[in-house]
C-alpha cells in the first residue's frame, strides 16, 4: 500500500531552498546577495572601509591600480566610499522591507480575515494612501520628520506596504474558508491561533517574495530622495554619490557615478533574479512549470 | 438502551441573505447514543452539514444563527455557550472529520505536529515528548504503517486514504464522546472507503463514542449506521432503525432514494432495468411550497399535501419509526 523507500521529509520551504541551490543562476544571485550582506556587516562593525572619510589622494584622481574607482572632490577613495555605502543600502533595504511587511501583513490579514467594517476601514485607508503620489508622500514625511537616516527609512517604509497589503488581504480571504482552517476551527483553535499559526505560514511565500521586491525598490528610491536632497546624511550612499556626479560629469569625472551605479546594478539584478527564483520555487501555482 | 450523549431538539438554523431569511435547518430532532451511529442522509442542500456545524457551534454568524431549539450535550445546552467554553468542547468532547482529506490538513506542518496541536489545546499538561508519543500511538491506532516515520511527514507525502486516517487520528486523539463525520468517504476511492468505514466502526467499539455520519450514500448507511434520519429541505422526513428503514421505507422520498441506487444484480433477467431517479429538483429554500416540501416531486401528492392539511409532521408509526408524510407507503 505504501512505498517502503525511506524518503527525507521536506517542508515546502526546504524544497524551495533546495530548488534554488540546484539552479546555477539563482545560486550565483544568492551568493552575490550574500557577499553584499557580508560586506555591509563587516563595514558596520568597522572592519573594512573605515577610512571612507579620509582623503587619500588628490582631488578627482582618475581610476588607478591603487584606487580602482579614483577619488572624489576631497581626494577620498571612491571605492572605499562605495563599499561603505553598501552598509547604507543593505540596511535601508532590510529596514524598509520589514516596515512594509509588518504593516502590509498585519492590516492585510485583519482585513481579509474579519471582513466587514474592519475590511472597509483598511481598504479605505490603503486606497487613500495609494492615491497620494509616492514622491509627494516621501517629501512630506521627510519634511515633517526632518532630514536624516531615520526619515529615509520611515518614509520609504511607510509608502511601500500597500501592494503587499492588497495581496495579503485577498489571499487571507481565500484561505480563511479553506478546509484546513475549518479543521483548525473544529479542533477548538482560537482566532489568533488560526491567523498566526495556520494561515500566516501558508501565505509566507508572498512575504518572502515581497521582501526581495521591496528591498530592490527601496535602494532605487533612495537615489530619487538623494536627488531631492532628502537622503541620508553623515554617511555615503549610492544615491548621494550619483547625485554628486551630476556636477562632476561636466568635468569628465565619471567614476563616482560609474562605481555607485555598478554596485547598485549588481545587487538590484541579483535580487531580481533571486526574487524570480523564489517565486518559482514557492508559488504553488507555478509548480511543475 | 445505552446512554444518550447528544440530543438535538427542534433545531432551527437561519441564514440571512440578500433575498431574505432562509431556514436551512427547520425543526430537526434527533438523539445520539453512546457507541451507536446515527446516519443523516439527504441530497446536497438538505441541511445535513449545517446541522453538523450547528452542533459544533461553527455556524458563520453573520449571516447564520441558531434561531430556535436546543442542542443538549450530556444534558448541557451548547446553544448559548460562550465562545471560549465552546472551544474547549470542540475537538475535545465533540470532534469532526471533513469531506476533503486532501485539503483539510495544513500543508505547512507535519502530520505529527497537527495531531500534537489538538493535544496542546486540550491536554496542556502533557509534555512535548508525551504529545509526540501520543501522536505516534494515534497514527498506529488508525492503521498507518510505521507511524514513527510517518509522524514527521507532510500531508503532501500521503495518499487521500492516509490523510483521512490522519484526520480521524486528529479527531479521536482527545477521545471525544461524539464524532461528527461529514461525508468522510465521499472524496475517496471505493476500496479506501470501505477501509475507512471499517476503521471508524472498529474505533467506535474501542472508544465507545457516538457517531453522527452525514452522507448521501445509502450503501454507507446500510453498512455502518444503527439509526437513520432522512433529511429533505432542512427537515427530517423519516427516521428509523436502519433495518426497518431499508425494509419498509415509508416516505416516498426515502423510497425514491433507495430506488436510485444502481443495482448490478445480473440474475434478475436478460432485460436491464433502467435506473430509477427522483424527478425534479430540490425546491429552492426561498420558494418552498405550501404544505409538504416534497409535493412537487411526489407521485402520490394530493390536495392534502398541497396545504389543505398544513405541513406534514413527524409521527410515530411504531417501533421508533417516524415519518412526516400524509400518505406513507406501508
Amino acid at each position: 500500500m505504501m512505498t517502503s523507500t525511506t524518503k527525507q521529509s521536506n517542508s515546502l520551504f526546504k524544497n524551495a531552498i533546495l530548488k534554488i541551490l540546484s539552479d546555477k543562476i539563482s545560486l550565483i544571485a544568492l551568493i552575490i546577495v550574500g557577499i553584499y550582506f557580508l560586506v555591509a556587516l563587516l563595514t558596520s562593525v568597522g572592519l573594512i572601509a573605515s577610512s571612507w572619510n579620509i582623503p587619500v589622494t588628490t582631488s578627482y584622481a582618475p581610476p588607478s591600480a591603487e584606487f580602482w574607482f579614483g577619488a572624489d572632490i576631497f581626494g577620498r577613495s571612491v571605492f572605499t566610499r562605495v563599499v561603505k555605502a553598501t552598509e547604507t543600502a543593505v540596511m535601508l533595504g532590510v529596514v524598509v522591507a520589514i516596515i512594509s511587511i509588518v504593516i502590509g501583513t498585519t492590516l492585510g490579514m485583519l482585513a481579509g480575515y474579519f471582513g466587514g467594517w474592519v475590511d472597509e476601514l483598511v481598504v479605505w485607508f490603503y486606497t487613500t494612501f495609494a492615491s497620494i503620489p509616492g514622491i509627494m508622500m516621501l517629501v512630506s514625511i521627510a519634511f515633517i520628520l526632518g532630514k536624516g537616516t531615520t526619515t529615509v527609512f520611515l518614509s520609504l517604509g511607510l509608502t511601500s506596504w500597500v501592494g503587499l497589503c492588497r495581496i495579503v488581504r485577498g489571499e487571507v480571504m481565500k484561505h480563511k474558508d479553506r478546509e484546513y482552517v475549518q479543521a483548525a476551527n473544529a479542533i477548538g483553535a482560537s482566532t489568533p491561533r488560526k491567523l498566526i499559526k495556520h494561515i500566516l505560514p501558508n501565505i509566507s511565500h508572498l512575504l518572502i517574495i515581497n521582501f526581495t521586491q521591496t528591498f530592490d525598490s527601496a535602494i532605487k528610491a533612495e537615489v530619487v530622495l538623494s536627488f531631492l536632497g532628502l537622503s541620508v546624511v553623515g554617511r555615503p550612499s549610492w544615491g548621494t554619490m550619483i547625485d554628486d556626479a551630476k556636477l562632476e560629469l561636466a568635468r569628465g569625472v565619471w567614476w563616482q557615478l560609474g562605481a555607485a551605479t555598478l554596485a547598485m546594478f549588481i545587487i538590484v539584478l541579483a535580487f531580481n533574479v533571486l526574487g524570480d527564483a523564489l517565486r518559482d520555487a514557492l508559488d504553488p501555482k507555478l509548480k511543475g512549470k | 438502551m445505552s446512554e444518550k450523549v447528544l440530543e438535538v431538539k427542534d433545531l432551527v438554523v437561519e441564514f440571512r441573505t440578500d433575498r431574505g431569511t432562509v431556514k436551512a435547518v427547520n425543526g430537526v430532532n434527533f438523539e445520539v447514543f453512546k457507541g451507536k451511529t446515527l446516519g443523516v442522509v439527504g441530497e446536497s442542500g438538505s441541511g445535513k452539514s449545517v446541522t453538523a456545524l450547528a452542533i459544533m457551534g461553527l455556524i458563520p454568524n453573520p449571516p447564520g444563527r441558531i434561531a430556535g431549539g436546543d442542542i443538549l450535550f450530556n444534558g448541557k445546552s451548547l446553544v448559548n455557550l460562550a465562545p471560549s467554553e465552546m472551544r474547549k468542547i470542540r475537538g475535545n468532547k465533540i470532534a469532526m472529520i471533513f469531506q476533503e482529506p486532501m485539503t483539510s490538513l495544513n500543508p505547512v506542518y507535519t502530520i505529527g505536529n497537527q495531531i500534537e496541536e489538538v493535544l496542546e489545546l486540550h491536554q496542556p499538561n502533557l509534555s512535548k515528548a508525551q504529545r509526540r508519543d501520543k501522536a505516534i500511538d494515534m497514527l498506529r491506532l488508525v492503521g498507518i504503517p510505521s507511524p514513527e516515520k510517518r509522524v514527521t511527514e507532510y500531508p503532501h507525502q500521503l495518499s487521500g486514504g492516509m490523510r483521512q486516517r490522519v484526520m480521524i487520528a486528529i479527531a479521536l486523539s482527545c477521545e471525544p464522546d461524539i464524532l461528527i463525520a461529514d461525508e468522510p468517504t465521499t472524496a475517496l476511492d471505493v476500496t479506501i472507503q470501505a477501509q475507512i468505514l471499517e476503521l471508524m466502526k472498529k474505533l467506535q467499539k474501542e472508544l465507545g463514542m457516538g457517531i453522527i455520519l452525514i452522507t448521501h450514500d445509502l450503501g454507507v448507511v446500510a453498512e455502518t449506521c444503527d439509526h437513520v434520519s432522512v433529511m429533505y429541505c432542512g427537515q427530517i422526513v423519516e427516521s428509523a432503525d436502519v433495518r426497518t428503514l431499508f425494509k419498509h421505507p415509508q416516505h416516498p422520498y426515502t423510497k425514491g432514494l433507495m430506488e436510485s441506487i444502481p443495482s448490478f444484480d445480473s440474475t434478475k433477467g436478460e432485460k436491464k432495468e433502467r435506473l430509477q431517479t427522483i424527478e425534479g429538483m430540490v425546491p429552492s429554500l426561498f420558494e418552498l411550497p405550501v404544505g409538504c416540501n416534497f409535493q412537487t416531486r411526489c407521485s402520490k401528492a394530493t390536495e392534502d399535501c398541497k396545504g389543505a392539511k398544513g405541513e406534514p409532521r413527524l409521527h410515530n408509526i411504531g417501533n421508533e419509526h417516524t415519518v412526516a408524510c400524509f400518505h406513507p407507503l406501508s
